[in-house]
């Protein structure tokens, strides 16, 4: 479901994430790439909460999301969680804290091979990480404190009005009800002590909520509660027996200990390994899923 | 001249051709695949910024492959390269948990174009070799694979770094298309 005003908003927020990531790149400190040095990066790992050229965020992408997750500056849209995350970091954030124990004298690596062996140093094997937490970087200038509401998530006690107001004054400001102030408040964070504080409310709060608020702060809850739902079911996943088929699954040594679905008939003989995992339920003919056949296959 | 020439060739030595769209999220390994088809090596990759195409040989086949930025701003931009092409390949990174819905979104939104209505689909399931990547059992779940109606999908585990499973995959889009030509 798309509305218009959906649409425009999701412009609107667009729009103000550039200008603030733009004033964000714009600081001395974040004029260079984090790893090489290079001259003004337009990539950032949201993660680490390090910008990066576009040679090295190459090779963060090539560590995997479970080290660093790369995104642009200017071909990615960004969400709240993303822009607070990075803003509240940056370069010399991330010197600070994954540099900390850098040999002095250290030459920055040339070589693509060289800089990946490096970069897998600092951020995978944690070589030069400070031993102590660096404080993070105030938001304040940026004006994005109003928009999070995901930050709060974190907090044991949801549901609870009654949490203490010093909290709030740590935590982002919620934006106040009427979508049409956003661009107002930028301006006026001030503006933003909480009506209603959205995004804090627990599960109990659920048949409640709809009959008083309005519309996009509706839309807004449910996709929190999904967000957290979501949560749940990734931690779940972790756990569960998709980690424990895979790591029974053959290692990659040749295509033949491949798991292939359904199994090709041109490579392999040996029947789908997939049959095995307990977590599919149309997996009982052999590997063929429902809903696709092999009748109308070439080799039928 | 020389193309008619090319063509003459071709078709004594029976020749064919095939164009490809590799498509799928930012840094799912698109252009690590392309390079390792082409070039049997990996080679550092930089996020493609447009667009990489490559002629790839393979079993008396010549592959065009399109390989698309996957960019949130590059996505839009699919829907032009999808003329004309005869299989679409799209490459997921079975170890990003968080981003497979949206892969799934693309996915979705993308085969919903007319011209791509009786396309048929090869999933790579990539980068399995990472410890936490899904199986392909559960990349076909959560992108809903099953749920498809009326077309030809097929999915293959892949590790582009070692190339486990891309021929397996072009494998089944030859077939694919020889049993389309017949009918």
């Amino acid at each position: 479901m798309s509305t218009r005003a959906e649409r425009e908003k999701q412009t609107n927020q667009n729009e103000r994430h550039k200008n603030i990531l733009a004033k964000f790149l714009a600081k001395e400190e974040n004029k260079f790439c984090a790893d090489c040095l290079a001259k003004g990066p337009r990539w950032v790992s949201w993660n680490l909460g390090v910008l990066l050229c576009i040679r090295c965020s190459g090779i963060h992408r090539s560590l995997g999301v479970h080290i660093s997750k790369v995104k642009s500056v200017n071909l990615d849209t960004w969400t709240n969680e993303q822009m607070i995350k990075v803003c509240s970091r940056g370069n010399g954030w991330g010197r600070d804290y994954y540099e900390a124990n850098l040999p002095t004298g250290h030459k920055r690596p040339n070589t693509d091979s060289s800089l990946e062996y490096f970069i897998r140093d600092k951020y995978e094997r944690k070589k030069y990480l400070s031993s102590s937490d660096i404080p993070l970087r105030s938001i304040e200038e940026y004006g994005i404190t109003g928009e999070s509401r995901e930050v709060p998530k974190k907090k044991k006690e949801v549901g609870k009005i009654s949490a203490p107001i010093s909290n709030w004054k740590t935590s982002p400001t919620p934006r106040p009800h009427k979508p049409t102030n956003m661009s107002q408040d930028q301006q006026q964070p001030q503006m933003g002590i909480p009506q209603q504080p959205m995004g804090y409310h627990g599960y109990q709060q659920q048949a409640t909520m709809p009959t008083y608020q309005q519309n996009y702060q509706q839309q807004h809850w449910q996709q929190q509660q999904q967000q957290q739902l979501q949560h749940q079911m990734h931690t779940l996943n972790i756990g569960n027996t998709g980690m424990r088929s895979h790591s029974s699954m053959p290692q990659m040594h040749g295509a033949g200990g491949f798991t292939q679905y359904p199994p090709n008939p041109l490579t392999s003989s040996q029947p789908s390994l997939m049959g095995l995992d307990p977590t599919m339920g149309s997996w009982g003919n052999g590997g063929i899923p429902m809903g696709q056949t092999l009748s109308n296959q070439l080799w039928k | 001249m020389g193309n008619a020439t090319q063509k003459l060739f071709s078709s004594l030595l029976g020749k064919q051709e095939m164009r490809i769209m590799m498509v799928g999220l930012d840094a799912a390994g698109k252009t690590t695949i392309l390079y390792k088809l082409k070039l049997g090596e990996i080679i550092t990759t930089i996020p493609t910024i447009g667009f990489n195409v490559k002629t790839v040989e393979y079993k008396n086949i010549s592959f065009t492959v399109w390989d698309v930025g996957g960019q949130d701003k590059n996505r839009p931009l699919w829907r032009h390269y999808i003329q004309n092409i005869q299989g679409l390949i799209f490459v997921v990174d079975s170890n990003d948990r968080e981003r497979i819905a949206e892969a799934k979104e693309e996915l979705y939104r993308l085969i919903s174009e007319d011209e791509l209505r009786e396309a048929s689909v090869l999933v790579y399931a990539n980068k399995q070799d990472l410890p936490n990547a899904m199986t392909v059992a559960a990349v076909t779940d959560k992108i809903g694979l099953h749920s498809l109606r009326n077309r030809e999908w097929y999915i293959q585990a892949t590790c582009a770094t070692t190339g486990d499973g891309l021929y397996e995959g072009l494998d089944w889009l030859v077939c694919n298309q020889i049993k389309k030509a017949r009918n």
